[in-house]
């Protein structure tokens, strides 16, 4: 039998030792978790930066005066800081006024905006469409952290999305707000379909955080969603860009480049002034992103937007990539102006389309959007608790997207 | 065969195998990047090397 089939018998051992092969390569490429080595480039937020040139040309001319020396250093800077947010430096919306104003005309066609976008949602199911079952952690504490509101400074974003935010923390099920955050998650259901939208506004962009797995960059780090939402004192959190799959592409963190190496995957990048920005990785230029001041950055993809904010209906990926499958994406309407969804899939809820979510994006009036990894990886934590119905239980991811307070409202 | 005609043969064979698998796994998730890799590029050249070893060594056995 062996002198019959040598060939067979030879082809049967180089098999094997492909597949052992593989699985030392798994090991090395995906599962042993490794640090990687990380550019480690803070970024400074642009803004604060002046403000802090702002300080020291006034703290120069101060030292004539008297006045000027009897004033502490910090106190200075933060006269600086309100002087600088109430000239509109710190957030800085007319930054980006193509996005913006692309936003802007778009929203005539599409209704504008601001809350009443959810009023222009396929079906927004507002309060009332909400499924009870997440959330029920904050509407527990709800009113417990309401008393002693910070002073707060007003900031432009403070004041165009004024009635947003709250004087004290607000909590509902299905929602909540303070001074800095105002969250409202939504869950949709449209025949085979269910999605869960967050609709997220900041005053302050470091309340949009990321995190990751163990607290480490590298590859092979896992952790749940709910881990990560609750070391990190999370209101919302969904899954991220699974950064750790490979050793390419832009990672930039809570203003860290920790990786520029930019594919032919398209990049997002949410810069400290609160606009969002999606692009091609041949249009990416790290030196760009730092001077820009990028506070987050991705690689996924692909962007569901055009420049223009118009829906894309042809994607160049694969038929299975593009198919109906769980998703998860970020949107952006204005600075200061969100929205994170997750899109049920291979279950009840059938999942959606590449060119489905670019249209849902659309409908909801965001001027950009991006898609995150999916799969059985989709999954959105409200209240420390998973919200939706991840497909085969969901899985451990190696960063999250996380909304979170920065100040205490204790 | 000659022993290293023989051993050039399995490698390749066994490099082709894992290249397969990459290639169909590329399809279902490209983002994990099976084929664009560092150990890929290794696995690559090595691919590379033992097809054109494995034609000279056919060649040259040819010739005797």
């Amino acid at each position: 039998m062996r002198r019959k089939h040598p060939v067979i018998r030879q082809l049967l051992i180089d098999a094997a030792a492909a597949g052992m092969a593989l699985i030392i390569f798994a090991l090395f490429h995906h599962v042993l978790p490794r640090e990687q080595q990380s550019l480690n480039v803070q970024i400074v937020n642009p803004a604060a930066a002046a403000v802090n040139e702002t300080v020291t040309a006034a703290g120069t001319e101060e030292n004539k005066t008297a006045a000027a020396e009897e004033m502490p250093a910090d106190e200075a800077a933060a006269e600086a800081t309100r002087t600088a947010a109430a000239e509109g430096n710190a957030f800085r919306p007319e930054v980006r006024t193509a996005t913006a104003s692309a936003g802007t005309s778009d929203a005539g066609r599409r209704g504008g905006p601001g809350r009443s976008s959810s009023g222009r949602q396929k079906n927004s199911g507002g309060k009332d469409g909400m499924n009870s079952k997440g959330g029920s952690a904050l509407a527990e504490s709800s009113g417990s952290t309401d008393e002693a509101a910070p002073e707060t400074d007003d900031t432009p974003l403070a004041e165009k999305f004024a009635d947003q935010f709250t004087e004290t923390v607000v909590q509902t099920e299905n929602s909540y707000s303070s001074p800095d955050i105002s969250v409202t998650v939504t869950e949709v259901n449209e025949g085979n379909l269910t999605y869960y939208v967050a609709d997220i506004y900041v005053r302050d962009i470091t309340c949009f955080q990321t995190a990751l797995a163990e607290g480490t960059y590298g590859s092979g780090f896992r952790d749940s969603i709910t881990g990560m939402a609750a070391l990190n004192n999370a209101l919302l959190a969904v899954n991220g860009d699974y950064y750790g799959n490979t050793n390419e592409g832009v990672v930039i963190r809570n203003g860290v480049v920790y990786r520029a190496n930019a594919t032919n995957c398209d990049v997002c990048v949410l810069y400290y002034d609160g606009t969002m920005k999606v692009m091609p990785g041949s249009s990416f230029s790290v030196e760009e992103a730092v001077a820009d001041g990028a506070w987050q950055a991705w690689t996924f993809g692909p962007a569901l937007l055009d420049t223009d904010g118009s829906t894309i209906s042809s994607f160049s990926s694969t038929s299975r990539i593009i198919s109906a499958n769980p998703r998860t994406a970020i949107g952006y309407y204005e600075p200061g102006h969100y929205c994170l969804v997750v899109v049920d899939g291979r279950g009840e809820s059938a999942g959606i389309t590449l060119p489905q979510l670019s249209q849902l994006f659309y409908d909801l009036g965001c001027t950009a959007a991006y898609n995150l990894d999916g799969g059985n990886s989709s999954i959105m934590v409200w209240g420390n608790e998973i919200i939706n119905n991840p497909s085969g239980g969901g899985r451990e991811s190696s960063d999250a997207l996380l909304i979170a307070e920065v100040k205490s409202y204790e | 065969m000659s022993k290293a005609t023989a051993l050039v043969s399995h490698q390749t064979v066994i490099l082709g195998m894992v290249f397969l698998v990459f290639l169909v796994l590329d399809q279902f998730n490209p983002m994990m990047n099976f084929i664009d890799n560092q150990i890929s590029r290794w696995m690559l050249a090595a691919f590379c090397l033992g097809g054109i070893s494995l034609g000279i060594l056919r060649r040259y056995e040819k010739r005797d």
